[in-house]
C-alpha cells in the first residue's frame, strides 16, 4: 500500500513540477532553436 | 504576437544567461540536506536521505530537519518540491559527475582536517550540486518573465514593463537569491504565478489559467507549507472577480481548487509513505507549532522592514517605489490592489512572527524574498519621463544594483560575518545598527570574488558564451521594444 502512495506521489509530482517549472522555459527554447533555424 | 513572444524569449535569455554568470549554487544547510535527497534518488531512486550519513541519535540537532520513517530510512521533514524540481537536472549534472576526475575533490569533502566552509565550496564545484542548483537561477529568470507579462497587462506598455522587469531584476533581492539552492526562488515563483494566472482570468476568463494557477499553488505548498495561507486570497480574489462580473463561481473555483488540491494530497500521500499518517510531516515545526511562532513582533517587524541587517527595503531599493504608487493601483485596480495588500500583510506578518525570523547564514531577510514581485508590482504605475521621478527610480536602480553586486561576486562570507557580528548576532537591537553588508562588502574590496567561470579555461569559454548571449539578447530586446515611454506621458 504505502508503495504505490509513493509511486503515484512521485509519478504526478514529477509531472507536475515538469509541467510547472519546465514547461514554459522548453517551449521558448523551442521557438528560439525554431527562428535561428529560419535565420540560417 | 510574433514581436511579443520575441520579446518574452529575449527577456528569459538575457535574465538566465545573466543569472547562471552568478550562479553559486549549494551554500548552507538545507541546501546541502535538498541535494543531498536529489542526488540519493539519481542513484538509488530512494527520495530518502543517503543511507549511514545521518545519525539522528548521536547528531540531535539534525532532528529540525529529518526524522526516521517507518521503514528505518531517514527522510528529511523539509517539503519535498525543491528536491523533487531539482531531479531533471540532477541527471545531467550525475551524467557529467561519472565522466569527471574528483578525486581532489573528494579528498577535501571526506577530510576530517577540512572545515565545513570549506568542505561547502568544494561540494558546490562537484557536477552532480552544481546542475541540481541550477533550478533557482531557471525559476528567478521565469519569476522576472511573469512580472513583466503581468506589468505589460497593467501598463499596457512593452516598454515600462521592460523597464520595471529590468528595476525588479537586477536592483532586487531576487538576483541574489537566483544564484543559491533556498527554497524561496521556486515559491515565488510558484506563487507569483499563480496569482498573476488567477489575474488574467480576472481580464481574458479564460478557463485554463485556473487550472495553471491551481497547479502553481499546489507545487507552491509542495514547495513551503507556510504558502498555504496565501492561496485564501487568491481564492477571493477570484471569487471577488466572479461576483463582479455576474458569472457562475462554482466551476472556476473549481478548477482553481482541485489541482491546488492535488499538490496537498501529494504532499499526504508522501507522509503516508514516510510516517504512516496523511498528516503527520515529521516536521520539528509541525510537533512544536507553539513554540515556531513566539517572536516579539516590535522587533521583528521594524527589523524587517528598516534595519540594516534584515530590512527588505535596504536590500532592495526599488521596492521603495511600493509607496509612491499603490495609491494609483488602488486607484486604476481596487481589488487587485486590495488583494496584493492583504497578501503582503499575511505574509510580512507570518514570517515576522516566526520564531526564527532571523533566518541565519543568508543574505538579507530570506523569508520576505517571496513578496519582491507583489510590493513590485504597483511600480509599473509609477514609471514614466517626469523628470523627478526618473531621478529617482535611477538613483534607486543604482543603489540596489550595486548592493545586489555584493551579494551575487562572492559567496556568503559566512566567517567574516562571524568575526563581524561576534555574539552581538544574537540580540536583534544590533541589527539596526549593523549589518552583513558590511563585511561581505570588505571580502569583495579584498578581491575574493568567487565565479565558477573563472574555475578553468573550458568553463571561461563557456562564461564568455553566456556573456555574449547577455549582450546579444539586450541589444535584440531594446531594438525590438517600442520606445513609447520617451514620447508620452501616461
Amino acid at each position: 500500500m504505502n508503495d504505490i502512495a509513493f509511486k503515484i506521489f512521485l509519478f504526478l509530482s514529477v509531472i507536475m513540477g515538469f509541467v510547472v517549472i519546465y514547461g514554459y522555459p522548453v517551449f521558448l527554447l523551442f521557438y528560439l532553436s525554431r527562428k535561428i533555424l529560419k535565420i540560417l | 504576437m510574433e514581436n511579443r513572444l520575441l520579446q518574452v524569449t529575449l527577456l528569459f535569455c538575457f535574465f538566465l544567461s545573466l543569472y547562471l554568470l552568478t550562479y553559486k549554487g549549494v551554500d548552507a544547510g538545507d541546501g546541502i540536506f535538498h541535494y543531498g535527497v536529489a542526488k540519493n534518488f539519481i542513484l538509488t531512486g530512494r527520495l530518502a536521505l543517503p543511507e549511514g550519513k545521518y545519525d539522528l541519535n548521536k547528531q540531535k540537532w539534525l532532528k529540525a530537519f529529518m526524522a526516521e520513517g517507518c521503514n528505518g530510512r531517514v527522510y528529511l521533514t523539509l517539503p519535498p518540491g525543491l528536491s523533487l524540481a531539482s531531479i531533471p537536472l540532477g541527471y545531467f549534472g550525475n551524467v557529467i559527475e561519472n565522466h569527471t576526475d574528483l578525486i581532489q575533490y573528494n579528498e577535501v569533502i571526506n577530510s576530517e582536517n577540512t572545515n565545513d566552509y570549506a568542505k561547502l565550496s568544494f561540494i558546490r564545484k562537484l557536477p552532480s550540486a552544481f546542475f541540481i542548483g541550477l533550478i533557482n537561477p531557471i525559476v528567478s529568470a521565469l519569476t522576472v518573465l511573469i512580472l513583466f507579462l503581468f506589468g505589460q497587462e497593467i501598463v499596457k506598455s512593452q516598454s515600462k514593463a521592460l523597464i520595471g522587469s529590468f528595476l525588479f531584476g537586477l536592483g532586487t533581492i531576487i538576483w541574489p537569491y537566483s544564484s543559491n539552492y533556498w527554497t524561496q526562488p521556486l515559491l515565488t515563483f510558484c506563487m507569483f504565478s499563480s496569482f498573476y494566472f488567477i489575474f488574467l482570468f480576472s481580464r481574458h476568463f479564460k478557463e485554463r489559467c485556473l487550472l495553471f494557477a491551481g497547479l502553481l499553488a499546489g507545487y507552491a505548498f509542495l514547495s513551503r507549507f507556510e504558502s498555504i495561507l496565501t492561496v485564501p486570497w487568491l481564492v477571493l480574489y477570484l471569487v471577488a472577480t466572479l461576483i463582479y462580473e455576474k458569472k457562475n463561481w462554482l466551476k472556476p473555483v473549481g478548477m482553481f481548487v482541485i489541482p491546488f488540491a492535488v499538490g496537498v494530497g501529494l504532499q499526504m500521500l508522501w507522509n503516508l509513505y514516510r510516517f504512516g499518517s496523511l498528516l503527520k510531516t515529521g516536521a520539528f515545526h509541525q510537533a512544536l507549532l507553539g513554540m515556531s511562532f513566539k517572536a516579539n513582533l516590535l522587533i521583528s517587524l521594524p527589523a524587517n522592514l528598516v534595519s540594516f541587517q534584515r530590512s527588505l527595503f535596504i536590500y532592495s531599493p526599488p521596492l521603495l517605489l511600493f509607496f509612491c504608487a499603490i495609491r494609483s493601483l488602488f486607484l486604476a485596480q481596487k481589488r487587485l490592489a486590495s488583494i496584493l495588500v492583504g497578501i503582503i500583510l499575511t505574509n510580512l506578518l507570518l514570517y515576522s512572527k516566526f520564531s526564527f525570523w532571523q533566518a541565519p547564514a543568508s543574505w538579507g531577510p530570506r523569508f520576505l524574498v517571496l513578496l519582491g514581485p507583489f510590493i513590485f508590482l504597483p511600480v509599473f504605475l509609477f514609471l514614466d519621463q517626469v523628470l523627478w521621478k526618473k531621478v529617482l527610480i535611477g538613483f534607486l536602480f543604482f543603489a540596489g544594483l550595486l548592493i545586489q553586486l555584493v551579494g551575487v561576486l562572492l559567496p556568503l562570507q559566512v566567517m567574516a560575518q562571524e568575526k563581524y557580528w561576534g555574539d552581538s548576532w544574537y540580540d536583534p537591537r544590533n541589527y539596526f545598527t549593523k549589518s552583513d553588508i558590511v563585511p561581505q562588502a570588505a571580502m569583495l574590496l579584498k578581491g575574493k570574488i568567487e565565479l565558477w567561470w573563472l574555475e578553468s579555461p573550458i568553463k571561461l569559454l563557456i562564461g564568455m558564451a553566456l556573456f555574449f548571449i547577455t549582450f546579444l539578447s539586450l541589444f535584440l530586446l531594446v531594438k525590438n521594444t517600442p520606445h513609447e515611454i520617451f514620447n508620452s506621458n501616461n
